[in-house]
């Protein structure tokens, strides 16, 4: 048993890893998107976020090139609005914390766990009854909301430069609002933009095909 | 501050955002597309009012459910209404679109029956002086019927419309199971869906729908299974009843899956307006499908056996079952015009 466990594992390509756990500086992202809720919500989002941890691997393989693999950890704060039709305008404050991995220069990814509150604000006027029974107006009345939600956004570089990187972002979000009628409304997103690295990268993000 | 391009972007933004969420009340208009929110003990309920609100007429949709929304009612089943007067939108608490954070504990028929005293009075205020009509269906026939009864409020009404109304749960359970087994005995008879109408008359036979709330819930599910065996148009999607999908879930899990939504499902069960009815003197017009097993036409004959309204006419559509302003659209609005054109 041990032999045949063995041979297939010569059949595999040979490699060895090695892993750096960093704590250097890196850059801030700025991103600005337009948001579409699904059904009927359009809306806006600007946000930062910031690496605090980054891991690096680097792998030799069998043929010898060197390849690396790049995650950094960050967190996130990021505000917006969004308007549904005929029902309400809502803005949503959240903060998150997730991964981006660098796939190469020209394009990374990121997951991210968001968690923040949504005000709405309804539409048209608000009507109440007053404990004389009279009608009265109620001013920008809406409800405010506890958020959860998870985002995967996928960024692709839009120049060649490495200094002050524009990528274009989509991010699709699934988030949830809650206490809503005493239980959850799920929600999915989709949202599109620019997302704007601050400053040079002060380690590698190096271009797979020059490693 | 400094006045940065990143500043104006976000004041531009913003701007646009809430410029742009304001759809405020500008007088009658004979094409309206408008909203408002009536907030009342936890929930905050939205009445979209369409058509032509300059004839001073609004016909008031009470939908049925409960849990479904009125936005199904949007479409062509009230378009030739529309034409000719303002029809508003309402979508009950706990369903459609109204919202609300921890409400569920207040879900319960008196305060749906308060809600809908606040939503006419908001509607008498905000349209002064238009005639309102109730246009009630299904679980929305309980809920008018119990608004019509209590204190004076049938005075701020110039009729009301029920079609298809539960406002007697015991004889609608009652007649559907009785009128479940006469049909499916002729249906076997007649060697049509065999299988399906001597299941239906088997249990039928055994379970009374007024022992349990399993048992109502279960004839209800055959009812509407023997309108689509009688060859009734039916329209399935429940996801329709709400503008957002997810909002319709949310109140379908609420009402069938929690126990507060359950307890008040249950305490529909023995509603019963009828021994009241006979206190609505407003002129009433009740429409019902033949082929209605949900809410049988025995509570047309009900109504109109027991209501007090000088004026009072029950229509039967030979080709409809509990949604005849889907089938039968045009005779539905038909009658519903004559009645208005009445009394308006």
């Amino acid at each position: 048993m041990k032999t045949v466990l063995l041979s297939a594992w010569l059949l595999l390509s040979v490699m060895a890893s090695a892993q750096d756990s960093l704590h250097i500086y890196r850059p801030a992202f700025l991103y600005g998107l337009t948001t579409y809720n699904f059904p009927w919500s359009y809306g806006f989002t600007i946000g930062t976020s910031i690496s605090f941890h980054s891991i690096i691997k680097e792998k030799k393989y069998k043929d010898f090139k060197p390849r690396s693999s790049e995650k950094d950890e960050f967190i996130s704060a990021e505000s917006g609005g969004y308007r549904r039709r005929f029902a309400y305008a809502s803005i949503v404050v959240n903060a998150g914390i997730g991964i981006r991995y660098v796939k190469s220069a020209k394009y990374f990814t990121e997951l991210s766990f968001n968690q923040g509150i949504v005000r709405t604000m309804y539409d048209g006027k608000v009507y109440e009854l007053d404990q004389d029974g009279n009608i009265k107006e109620r001013i920008l009345f809406g409800r405010t909301y506890l958020t959860t939600g998870f985002t995967y956004s996928l960024n692709w570089r839009l120049n060649n430069r490495n200094s002050n990187l524009w990528f274009i972002q989509l991010k699709p979000a699934t988030w949830i609002q809650y206490p809503y009628n005493s239980f959850l409304k799920p929600h999915m997103s989709l949202q599109a933009g620019v997302n704007y690295r601050l400053k040079k990268h002060s380690s590698s993000y190096p271009d797979k095909s020059q490693a | 501050m400094k006045c940065t391009r990143a500043n104006i972007i976000t004041v531009f933004l913003l701007g646009l955002l809430f410029t742009g969420c304001k759809k405020e009340f500008t007088g009658l208009s004979t094409n309206a597309n408008e909203i408002f929110w009536v907030t009342n003990n936890g929930a905050d309920m939205p009445v979209r009012v369409m058509g032509n609100t300059a004839s001073k007429i609004i016909i008031l949709i009470v939908h049925g459910g409960p849990g479904d929304g009125s936005y199904d009612y949007t479409d062509y089943k009230t378009a030739r209404l529309r034409e000719k007067y303002g029809v508003a939108f309402w979508d009950q608490r706990n369903a459609g679109s109204a919202s609300g954070n921890n409400n569920m504990d207040k879900l319960s028929l008196p305060q749906m029956i308060n809600d809908l005293e606040v939503i006419v009075k908001v509607l008498k205020l905000r349209y002064d002086g238009a005639g309102i009509f109730l246009y009630a269906h299904s679980f929305g026939g309980l809920l008018a019927a119990g608004y019509l009864v209590k204190d004076s409020n049938q005075n701020n009404l110039r009729g009301w419309i029920e079609i298809d109304g539960a406002h007697n749960y015991p004889l609608c359970n009652a007649s559907s199971r009785k009128m479940l087994m006469d049909t499916a005995a002729s249906e076997v008879s007649k060697g049509n869906y065999i299988s399906q109408w001597q299941n239906i008359l088997d249990y039928c036979r055994n379970h009374d729908p007024l022992s349990s709330y399993e048992i109502s819930s279960q004839t209800e599910t055959f009812a509407h299974n023997a309108e689509s065996y009688m060859g009734i148009k039916q329209k399935n999607s429940l996801l329709s009843l709400a503008e957002d999908p997810s909002d319709q879930l949310v109140n379908y899990y609420n009402l069938y899956h929690t126990s507060s939504g359950n307890d008040f499902l249950e305490s529909l069960e023995s509603a019963d307006y009828s021994h009241q009815l006979y206190k609505i003197k407003i002129p009433s017009l009740l429409l019902w499908g033949q082929f209605d097993f949900t809410v049988p036409p025995v509570l047309g004959e009900d109504g109109m056996a027991n209501l007090g309204s000088s004026y009072k006419k029950l229509v039967l559509f030979p080709h409809s079952g509990h949604h005849p302003m889907e089938t039968d659209t045009d005779l539905v609005e038909d009658e519903i015009i004559n009645l208005i054109d009445t009394f308006k």
